[in-house]
């Protein structure tokens, strides 16, 4: 009898030990997958923002905007002369590319902080091609590219003139 | 001994035999942990499209060096640099200080670098790979501004020659 209630203790201490032991591993795990799934989400926002980004990438490659007078390197170039001129044109401004927001900068060297018109082209900083967002720019990505547009002044009889741009695009939203 | 006393001796053994696994394990887990955070605290670098764009954007830059009015692309200017360390732009500042500053100011009008901004600073640097190790091309001191950071978004343009154009953005 005394041994068999001795037995019981014993199974009961091996049964209180393991309790503590599978809670402190428990604790453990649950530290460790905290703090991996937050490096995991901050890697999926990561690629989201990527992904929006190549869309910027990808507006600088279209037939409308790039520079195509010169064959590569320079055909990843958007043209400033030709985005001008489709700036005019209403067509580009609806659905064309599928997008809210269009807008090419010029960064530098800078230009006076104007939208590019009639008036002061091409001493002008912002080009905007489309804007269709009534002043809420969230989401817009953007991406550096090299513009590229006629100056007379360049060896005096005129030339080409590289500058360093941005491109900022917001793709359209259907749910608004 | 006593009966009592022996088994209070057993007792005691039992929760000292205890308490010593829970240290084993405790102090097991300050290793790991230990580890895990170290290689936390690494640098962690992958290649920045952005920074690769700016690159392919930056190095077609017109540059007015041999005379006003001239256009040359500032990849022209990078190979003139590493051709002759003291060649100078009408201007008579030296290509390689014209270069540097392009870049310099190409960067800062990119990207915003303090504190309260994503981008905290960045490093540049144009060199040269040769037999004997790496030549940079502006003096021995590479272009860089601000605290740097473990993350970083890098890239890199070659151009003829070895040279090699790289930026780091540091997060």
């Amino acid at each position: 009898m005394r041994s068999s209630k001795k037995a019981q203790m014993k199974i009961q201490q091996m049964a209180f030990m393991l309790v503590a032991v599978m809670i402190f591993f428990a604790m453990v795990a649950i530290v460790y997958f905290t703090i991996t799934s937050s490096k995991l989400r901050d890697t999926a926002d990561d690629l989201r923002e990527e992904e929006a980004k190549e869309l910027a990438r990808q507006m600088a490659g279209t037939p409308e905007l790039m520079f195509s007078k010169q064959a590569s390197p320079y055909s990843s170039s958007v043209d400033f002369d030709k985005a001008f001129a489709l700036s005019k044109m209403n067509v580009y401004k609806n659905k064309y590319w599928n997008l809210d927001y269009l807008m090419i900068e010029k960064v530098y060297p800078s230009s006076i902080n104007e939208d590019c018109t009639s008036g002061n082209y091409p001493d002008c900083r912002y080009l905007i091609l489309i804007d269709n967002t009534r002043g809420n720019y969230t989401g817009t990505q953007t991406a550096p590219v090299a513009i590229v547009w006629w100056d007379p002044k360049l060896e005096s009889i005129g030339n080409y003139r590289f500058q360093l741009g941005r491109i900022h695009a917001l793709a359209h939203d259907p749910t608004k | 001994m006593t009966p009592q006393n022996r088994i209070n001796k057993k007792a005691q053994e039992e929760m000292v035999g205890f308490v010593l696994i829970m240290l084993v394990v405790a102090i097991m887990f300050l290793v790991f942990l230990g580890i895990y955070l170290r290689d936390a605290a690494k640098t962690h670098e992958t290649e920045g499209k952005d920074v690769a764009s700016f690159l392919e954007a930056i190095t077609k830059f017109t540059i007015e060096c041999d005379y006003i009015g001239a256009s040359s692309p500032l990849s022209d200017l990078i190979l003139e640099c590493d051709a002759s360390s003291i060649s100078t732009c009408s201007s008579g500042e030296k290509k390689c200080d014209v270069l540097r500053n392009t870049l310099n100011q190409a960067i800062n009008s990119s990207w915003n670098f303090n504190e309260n901004s994503p981008t905290k600073a960045y490093f540049m640097d144009v060199f040269k790979e040769t037999d004997k190790g790496e030549k940079a091309l502006f003096n021995s001191t590479p272009i860089t501004s601000g605290i740097l950071t473990n993350n970083i978004r890098a890239a890199e343009k070659p151009f003829s020659k070895g040279i090699i154009l790289r930026l780091e953005i540091y997060y």
